[in-house]
């Protein structure tokens, strides 16, 4: 990379929470069984059922968003984000748009040997998981295993600046989430993923350029590479006068290129709107106390 | 032919317990009924084998020879709604949707009921997925007034109603989103509660507008209504909206001293819109209250000129959401000759639901639409708390609020077909206890033209047992209580 455009990059990570059962539902929350056998009426999302929020996976949010320096908010609720896809058996998936259980946090990532970079965190929400679909010739199934599986995701600022920032801080974040309990950030099982958003500017402009988002990488040399990969491809555009698109790309790890994956510029309605099944979440302050000394006890541990 | 089906579900109760008649006879005085009239009334969606309900009524009967102790109501033969979850049964929502679908799990309300050993007959017509005030959205058959088959009875609940009314059953369960017990129940004669938002679970209940929603029974008197009420309600940790509030006795209420209640009459509930008629018979009903040393006086509410955007919004964009799940993956009707998912979802949903189901997805979809959700449902749920806290403040110096419960009796089948605003316009005394989560009851207070007339009844959150009280002694004084359409039924106003 040349030094004539700086790189700026935020991270949108998504950790599946160790909780023994799932998000809203006591199926139990495990890997690996065979497909459609971990499934009741309400991950499903039969007619009638109703969700139950599972309590620890938020106090496993807001230990996260403790251990990453948020604020968190007294008010946060569930919203529905409402799109159709065979694998989200309800067609909404029950997650977390205008008040997100913690905001403003931050993350210190250190260099080899160098000085410390402050890395900011915009927020961090709940989500519950969808399924999976397979496709077979011309068949499709889905695995309904994976609904209802908590899942936590924590926005970064974009304050990185180069691809190896955004490794050192997805491995400075696994640390975190496999110190605390919080998650067992197993990328190659799908438990820790993330999405880039990459963007390229003049050096010393204060402007963004156009952003693009990166999906599909599945480790953190993926995570490097496919970002040095779209750095090099928009620098290459911009310096021969091109324009870049605000798009999704997806990562092709074997052949190491990204791929253009959803329309330029088309801009999805969620339709957002307070889940009424759900009240707002009980975020006393007698609970973040009791979070905070547990997780000062497990520092206290180690130190 | 006996005539048992004609007692109070209590009164029906107390003759088993007595030993003087059997559940199998109870039973088969049900069915005979339902053989004379469900060809008129057409109020079950699916009816039970009657072999199977009566080897069931046997059984209880063997356990109550046997000495064993036996719930209240057991025995006693009802109906539900087809929007409450019944394992192995049928339960379709009158929709073409989920004509095939069988739940693979009771609703709460369904446990409770067979907990407590009543008979459930079939299931009951309504209106598609609860949208209506007539059962003529049903996507089968139009479900017909016991008091006169040419009328409606009333939607979304008016098969329960019906079958109550015929005769068929001695109580059955609907479902309230905007009035949808109260305002069948008074087409038809019978009572209807509306619980307060959260006192009786919703797992189970096929959701049309989740905030509003509420699960209520069909009765033939109030005291039914307080048994029934005595089994359904009640915390459920399945419905995070269910309240954590103790289990009541209601029926104790029965009876008390209603000395000293302070009703209020809402005048902007008895102008423009409501039938001469119908406001006398009400207006005469209030009268008699004074009677009773109740204090009646006018108050006005002029907040309740938004009741009917604010139902309307807020209704819409929680039925786009809830029936977004019906996309022909999982369950329930799957058009044929998709190629691909979007077409799938396309010809799925345009097939399986009917016109009045697609317009209220269509406006929700746009209510809830980036750009325009400020305008629509955050201003929407700001008119609900106006409206709530102007019904509180009424709740301050009364114990209840008086209201028709419809602005007409029913009307005639296909009369309002054409013109779907007049026709929810009809809800407009029923919304506001929904957008408030207040309770509710419609009681019969006499009669226009032959046709009951209802009387609603809005009380305090939770005190349903103080609207018993009251409704109790209100039926004792206008003498109309389980009153059943004569012989047989009324075809096109010449009696058969």
């Amino acid at each position: 990379m040349s030094s004539a455009f700086e790189i700026i990059i935020s991270l949108e990570v998504q950790a599946e929470l160790l909780t023994k059962s799932k998000m809203f539902c006591s199926c139990p929350n495990s890997f690996g069984q065979k497909p459609n056998t971990n499934i009741c009426p309400v991950c499903l999302g039969l007619p009638g059922s109703l969700p139950v929020l599972n309590e620890k996976v938020l106090d496993l949010a807001l230990t996260a968003a403790l251990a990453l320096n948020c604020e968190v908010s007294s008010f946060s609720r569930f919203d529905r984000k409402h799109y159709f896809c065979p694998d989200l058996p309800k067609a909404y998936q029950i997650s977390q748009y205008e008040f997100p259980i913690a905001k403003n946090g931050y993350l210190d990532i250190i260099k080899e040997g160098e000085k410390i970079r402050r890395i900011r965190i915009d927020r961090l929400h709940l989500e519950e998981d969808a399924g999976k679909l397979q496709h077979d010739g011309s068949a499709s199934y889905v695995d309904f295993n994976r609904c209802g599986v908590p899942l936590m995701e924590i926005v970064s600022a974009p304050d990185l600046r180069s691809p190896e920032e955004a490794r050192l801080f997805l491995e400075s974040l696994k640390r975190i989430l496999l110190y605390t309990g919080v998650s067992d950030c197993k990328m190659e099982e799908g438990s820790l993923r993330c999405d880039a958003n990459i963007s390229l500017r003049p050096a010393g402009s204060r402007e963004f350029g156009a952003k693009v988002k990166i999906k599909n990488m599945n480790s953190f040399k993926a995570v490097q590479k496919g970002l040095e990969y779209e750095a090099a491809r928009q620098e290459k555009l911009l310096s021969a006068r091109n324009v870049v698109y605000q798009e999704t790309r997806i990562w092709d790890g074997e052949r190491g290129i990204t791929l253009e994956m959803r329309g330029k510029g088309e801009e999805k309605d969620y339709r957002y709107f307070p889940d009424p099944d759900l009240p707002p979440l009980d975020i006393s302050p007698g609970r973040v106390e009791r979070v905070r000394s547990a997780l000062k006890l497990r520092a206290g541990e180690v130190y | 032919m006996n005539y048992y089906y004609k007692m109070s579900a209590a009164e029906a109760a107390r003759a088993l317990q007595n030993k003087e008649i059997t559940s199998k006879e109870l039973t088969e005085s049900v069915l005979e009924r339902i053989e004379e009239v469900e060809e008129d009334i057409r109020g079950f969606v699916t009816l039970l084998d009657g072999d199977e309900v009566l080897l069931e009524a046997e059984k209880i009967d063997q356990a109550r020879v046997s000495g064993e102790p036996l719930p209240h109501l057991a025995g006693i033969p009802m109906a539900l709604k087809d929007n409450l979850c019944t394992r192995g049964v049928p339960t379709t929502c009158a929709s073409k949707m989920l004509q095939s679908y069988c739940p693979p799990y009771d609703a709460c309300v369904v446990e409770k009921l067979k907990e407590s050993r009543t008979i459930l007959m079939g299931k009951a017509n309504m209106d598609e997925f609860a949208m209506g005030s007539s059962t003529e959205n049903s996507a089968f058959f139009t479900t017909r007034n016991p008091w006169d088959t040419t009328r409606v009875p009333g939607g979304s609940s008016g098969g329960s109603a019906a079958l109550v009314a015929a005769g068929e059953v001695f109580f059955a369960l609907g479902s309230d989103t905007g009035g949808s017990v109260r305002q069948p129940a008074s087409f038809c004669g019978v009572v209807g509660l509306k619980p307060t938002y959260g006192l009786v679970s919703r797992f189970g209940l096929i959701a049309f507008a989740s905030s509003l929603d509420q699960i209520g029974p069909l009765t033939r008197d109030v005291r039914d209504c307080a048994m029934v009420m005595e089994i359904i309600a009640g915390h459920d940790p399945r419905d995070s909206t269910s309240a954590p509030k103790e289990k009541e006795k209601y029926t104790e209420y029965l009876g008390r001293d209603i000395k000293g209640f302070k009703v209020a009459l809402p005048r902007d509930c008895f102008t423009e819109g409501l039938d001469a008629e119908v406001k006398k018979v009400v207006m005469g009903a209030v009268g008699k209250c004074t009677a009773l040393g109740i204090e009646v006086e006018d108050v006005s509410m002029p907040h309740m000129q938004y009741a009917f955007p604010a139902y309307y919004i807020v209704s819409t964009s929680e039925a786009f959401s809830n029936l977004a799940r019906y996309d022909g993956v999982q369950y329930g009707y799957r058009a044929d000759g998709a190629g691909n998912f979007v077409s799938l979802y396309k010809k799925t949903r345009s097939g399986g639901f009917g016109q009045e189901v697609k317009k209220r997805i269509m406006l929700g979809t746009y209510f809830l639409s980036s750009g325009y959700y400020d305008a629509y449902y955050l201003q929407s749920l700001k008119a609900r708390t106006q409206i709530r806290e102007e019904l509180q403040k009424v709740f301050r110096d009364y114990d209840f609020i008086v209201t028709p419960t419809s602005p007409t009796v029913a009307f005639q089948v296909g009369e309002k077909g054409d013109d779907p605003l007049t026709m929810s316009l009809s809800d407009i005394y029923t919304i506001i206890a929904n957008l408030a989560g207040v309770p509710a009851i419609s009681i019969p207070c006499g009669f226009v033209g032959g046709m009951p007339v209802g009387l609603q009844v809005m009380g305090r959150p939770f005190e349903e047992g103080r609207i018993f009280q009251f409704c109790y002694a209100l039926e004792c004084l206008l003498g109309v209580r389980n009153q059943l359409p004569e012989t047989g039924v009324k075809r096109g106003g010449t009696v058969v």
